[in-house]
């Protein structure tokens, strides 16, 4: 019989530590449910994010898609519009045809040209049903100054719709990124409290012990950031903080169209609102923030501001910064974030502002080394903090990357207008710098010399300033003038740089005018051109005097403001001389006439009178009640005798025009009668100050200084007229007249009609 | 002479175990199988995923290729549209020409005549003109009304008689995706019903004999729903 086998009784240690293995696996297990558990939510987060990204870059290519189809049929729109005014045009030449001299009234030519005008109407009529463009309406060029610039940003609505919609998207897909990288957090925890209770298994006692409550707190921990982020799910963004959005850019875009602040107010609503259904959208912030600054702005029409009020600057830093709180980093946020950061330094002493600047347009420097702008406002940080050297340094990098779109390969950048706005954009905070730092202005002088100098000169070393002294400065409501002593120095030769300041009545300070600042071009002889010094030949005036004149309605189809005006003559890349004076006009805005070759500055109240306009021949704009006008009329073929006297021939067409727009006067203005003004000391004299010749036409007649310019005022029941005519150098008789009621007229100063008049200008 | 064999001795407590040792080898297998099956899931899903981004992928390029061809055709429309407006000049002014040489008939024979040149003339600017519309060819219009031409409806026939416009179909490639999307989470949600049926069959394979059955039965049935609702998965995402 053999003995029982033997059983081995296990100690209390071996079931302790079976005991310790079976919880231990247990847990092991929890971890790995866990594990699998967070891996689920983390593959539902980067399913969204997958989802949110691909919506995003569906948008993007909707958008791109949408772009393009609207910029085109915008453009179709434009060419029919075009082509129904090319028709109009060939029903004025009709009815010019008509007036000629040689064609007889009643005559079968006559009966043909009548017809053929009437053929032009019925088809320009016609045309016109094929175009969203209407006379007269929203989209058209005497609705919209900056044309077709309404038409584009209606058409384009719908792309900036899906721009928002893209951005909202992008959000989404960053949030879902976000909760998939905290998820991958909570996974490595669980990971590693695997770990833990695995090697537990192998240790002695009293650490394996520690080991496993780290793990069991990793796991618990885990769990409950899991639970948290079961509740923060991120929400998705409704539709219609994107429709918000794209009216705000529609309204910022077009706010011109509308009258005061009106249009920046609809932006700042519509941007607003878009914030508010969508309180992390970056985008709408970075608009706001212009919105804002152009609120308390005088430079709406500029390309480069730098002028507002304290509270709007401020209302714009807040919307600047929360754009970059959410994330936002592109090139335009960061500039303007330092412009900002800049301009509350300078305006409202807070020296801590420049170092902020530099920060943030080191960091845009960083995306576009070549921008004018940064450099510019780099060295402006640098003169404010006494970094006087390194700020000429930023100055002259800043003028290089002016002059050159490519400074290492010395690729000319070849536009003066893209130039001049850099120029402003830098002389504009150097003199606000001066205003509340009146210690850096000698700093500041030469930064402004360095800068005209270095764009204007192409860099060359300056040369002989001569001495001058601004003498006169006249604004009128379409010119900008000055009158000064050279000597020293042949202004013929010379390099003469105008910059031009205008300060709003408000006083925020001045600011360059950038289509009117410039380097003179040469003087031609015999006729007087825009931004040329010439020799003043006045009768009291000395062979050290001249002048030049800036046309901002020429040049940038702009009137000149109420407000002050300074100028800065550079002679030979010197701060030559400096003058100012107030602009005392009415506030006019710039019509346009490029068919007749003439524009003006009128009332904003006036608007076209559709019935009399022609393109191509005559066209007129008036009050509502049609007591104060004016018109304007282009005989492209006067068929003129030959031989006639060019004043004999204007006065003629004068009589003409009178005749042609009789009907467009008062009723009850009956025909108009020359006023021959008084007679004083043998020289006939109107109150208002033009003196008359024999004829009772003005006196050295200049109507936009064309061939035999003839000059008159007529009266007529309860009104006055000025009219005008000259002969244009391709043999076109010009003519214009201006009119008002009586009480306009009695005035010993210039009278509102005379300044709409003198407003007037030849552009070809 | 031989003794006989007793029976071998056997421990009570031994006895007993074996039961439970034959159930704890069968936890540990399905323990094993368990395992096994939800790392086969967890593949799957990783692979509906990777499909799940290929098919983004061609949604996304469809979607390209789509808006380059409206962009196109829309193109043409803009074409006519400006077409429109020279066609429209030439053959009106030839309506506008005839009706005016009818009033002068009469009273002007030679002017008539030469309004009606004129509007032959107007006539055959209007037929080059024609030849060059490629979306739709304008309707005449009433005498007094312009040319009738639809640029929507224009877009819309040429959108329906492009044939790869017609083949691309970005949204229901983008809902396919969506779908394989969906169909990996899927499988993963049902990485984690496995392994709380593992959590179950470990706890068997540990706890009281008492509950240990319960427990067992737990794990199996998480199991067998786990592997339902794979084939339920598999079905719906093939589907």
């Amino acid at each position: 019989m053999r003995p029982p086998e033997r059983i081995e009784i296990p100690e209390a240690e071996d079931l302790r530590r079976e005991r310790f293995a079976r919880i231990l696996a247990v847990l092991i297990v929890v971890a790995t449910l866990g594990v699998a558990s967070v891996e689920f939510l983390h593959s539902i987060a980067d399913k969204s994010a997958d989802a949110a990204s691909v919506e995003a870059q569906r948008l993007s290519i909707e958008r791109q898609g949408a772009l393009v189809r609207a910029e085109d049929a915008a453009r179709a729109q434009i060419d029919i519009y075009a082509y129904q005014q090319q028709e109009r045009a060939q029903q004025a030449n009709a009815f010019q045809e008509y007036l000629a001299p040689s064609v007889t009234s009643g005559s079968t030519q006559a009966q043909l040209l009548q017809l053929e005008e009437n053929r032009w109407t019925t088809l320009a009529a016609l045309t016109g049903d094929l175009t969203s463009i209407k006379a007269g309406g929203a989209t058209s060029p005497q609705q919209d100054a900056a044309f077709p610039n309404q038409l584009q940003s209606q058409s384009e609505q719908d792309a900036d719709r899906l721009f928002a919609l893209e951005d909202a998207q992008n959000q989404q897909r960053s949030d879902w990124q976000g909760r998939s990288g905290f998820l991958s957090v909570i996974l490595t925890m669980l990971a590693v409290a695997i770990y833990l209770f695995g090697l537990s298994l192998t240790l002695q006692a009293r650490v394996r012990r520690w080991l496993v409550t780290l793990g069991v707190v990793l796991v618990a921990g885990g769990g409950v950031a899991t639970v948290v982020l079961l509740f923060a799910a991120p929400a998705p963004v409704p539709d219609s903080a994107a429709d918000s959005y794209s009216r705000g850019v529609y309204a910022l875009n077009t706010f011109y169209t509308k009258p005061g602040d009106q249009g920046l107010k609809e932006a700042y609503d519509d941007f607003s609102k878009a914030i508010q259904e969508r309180p992390r959208f970056a985008q709408a912030f970075l608009q706001r923030s212009q919105v804002q600054f152009l609120l308390g702005s005088p430079q709406r029409q500029a390309a480069v501001v730098s002028i507002t009020t304290a509270a709007q600057l401020q209302a714009q830093g807040n919307d600047l910064q929360q754009a970059y709180d959410l994330g936002l980093r592109d090139k335009l946020l960061l500039n303007n974030l330092a412009a900002n950061r800049l301009l509350l330094a300078v305006t409202q002493n807070q020296p801590s502002r420049y170092s902020e600047a530099l920060t943030y347009v080191n960091a845009a420097l960083a995306l576009d080394p070549n921008d004018p702008l940064l450099n510019y406002n780099k060295g402006i940080a640098l003169l404010a903090q006494g970094n006087t050297d390194q700020a000429a340094q930023a100055y002259r990098d800043a003028v290089a990357h002016t002059v050159f779109t490519d400074v290492a390969h010395k690729t000319a950048r070849n536009d003066s207008a893209a130039e001049e706005n850099y120029v402003s954009g830098a002389l504009t905070p150097l003199d606000l710098l001066v205003k509340y730092r009146p210690e850096l202005m000698a700093q500041a002088k030469a930064m402004k010399e360095l800068i005209v100098n270095g764009v204007d000169r192409k860099q060359a070393p300056p040369g002989n300033a001569g001495t001058m002294k601004v003498s006169e400065l006249d604004v009128f409501p379409a010119e900008l003038q000055w009158k000064a002593k050279i000597d020293g120095v042949d202004p013929s030769t010379a390099n003469i740089s105008t910059q031009w300041y205008y300060q709003d009545p408000q006083k925020l300070g001045w600011s360059v005018i950038p289509s009117i600042s410039g380097i003179a071009v040469k003087a031609t002889p015999g006729v007087t051109v825009d931004n040329a010094a010439y020799q003043d030949l006045c009768a009291t005036c000395a062979s050290d005097d001249y002048f030049l004149i800036n046309s901002s309605l020429k040049t940038a189809g702009q009137c000149l403001q109420p407000g002050q005006y300074k100028v800065e003559v550079y002679v030979n890349g010197h701060l030559g001389a400096t003058g100012s004076s107030d602009g005392t006009n009415p506030p006019l805005q710039a019509e346009r006439m490029a068919d007749l070759g003439m524009d003006f500055c009128r009332p904003a109240a006036w608007s076209q009178d559709s019935t009399n306009t022609s393109p191509g021949f005559s066209t007129g704009f008036t009050t509502k009640d049609g007591s104060t006008g004016a018109y304007f009329v282009r005989f492209q073929n006067p068929e003129t005798a030959p031989g006639t006297d060019p004043a004999t021939e204007a006065a003629n067409i004068r009589d003409e025009m009178l005749t042609v727009f009789a009907n467009v006067l008062p009723s009850g203005a009956g025909t108009p009668t020359i006023d021959c003004g008084t007679n004083t000391n043998g020289t006939n004299t109107l109150p208002f100050g033009p003196t008359l010749d024999a004829n009772c036409n003005r006196s050295s007649a200049f109507f936009l200084g064309l061939t035999g310019a003839v000059e008159t005022w007529y009266d007529y029941n309860g009104g006055m007229l000025h009219i005008g005519t000259g002969i244009a150098a391709d043999g076109a008789v010009l003519g214009a007249f201006t009119f008002g009621p009586s009480s306009q007229w009695q005035s010993s100063t210039e009278p509102a009609p005379d300044v709409i008049f003198d407003s007037i200008v030849y552009t070809g | 002479m031989s003794e006989p064999v007793p029976p071998p001795y056997v421990p009570e407590e031994v006895a007993a175990r074996e039961p439970e040792d034959r159930f704890r080898t069968w936890v540990a297998i399905g323990i094993a199988i368990v395992s096994i099956l939800g790392a086969v899931v967890a593949f799957s899903g990783t692979l509906a995923g990777q499909t799940a981004r290929q098919l983004d992928q061609s949604g996304i390029e469809d979607t390209s290729r789509q808006q380059q061809i409206i962009t196109d055709l829309s193109g043409t429309v803009e074409e006519d549209l400006r077409n429109l407006a020279p066609y429209q000049e030439a053959i009106k002014a030839a309506g506008v020409l005839q009706s005016q040489a009818a009033t002068l008939s009469a009273s002007d024979p030679s002017a008539a005549a030469q309004l009606r040149n004129q509007a032959e003339s107007y006539m055959v600017l209007a037929r080059t003109r024609a030849q060059f519309f490629r979306g739709a060819f304008p309707a005449p219009g009433p005498s007094d009304g312009p040319v009738q031409y639809d640029p929507r409806a224009a877009l819309q026939r040429l959108e329906n008689q492009n044939e790869q416009l017609s083949e691309l179909r970005p949204a229901a490639t983008l809902a396919q995706a969506d779908a394989k999307h969906a169909q990996g989470v899927n499988l993963v949600g049902l990485v984690t019903l496995f392994i709380a049926a593992l959590l179950f069959l470990t706890l068997a394979q540990f706890t009281r004999p008492a509950i240990r059955r319960v427990f067992a039965g737990a794990g199996a049935f998480t199991a067998t729903l786990a592997v339902v609702l794979w084939i339920a998965v598999l079905l719906t995402g093939s589907s």
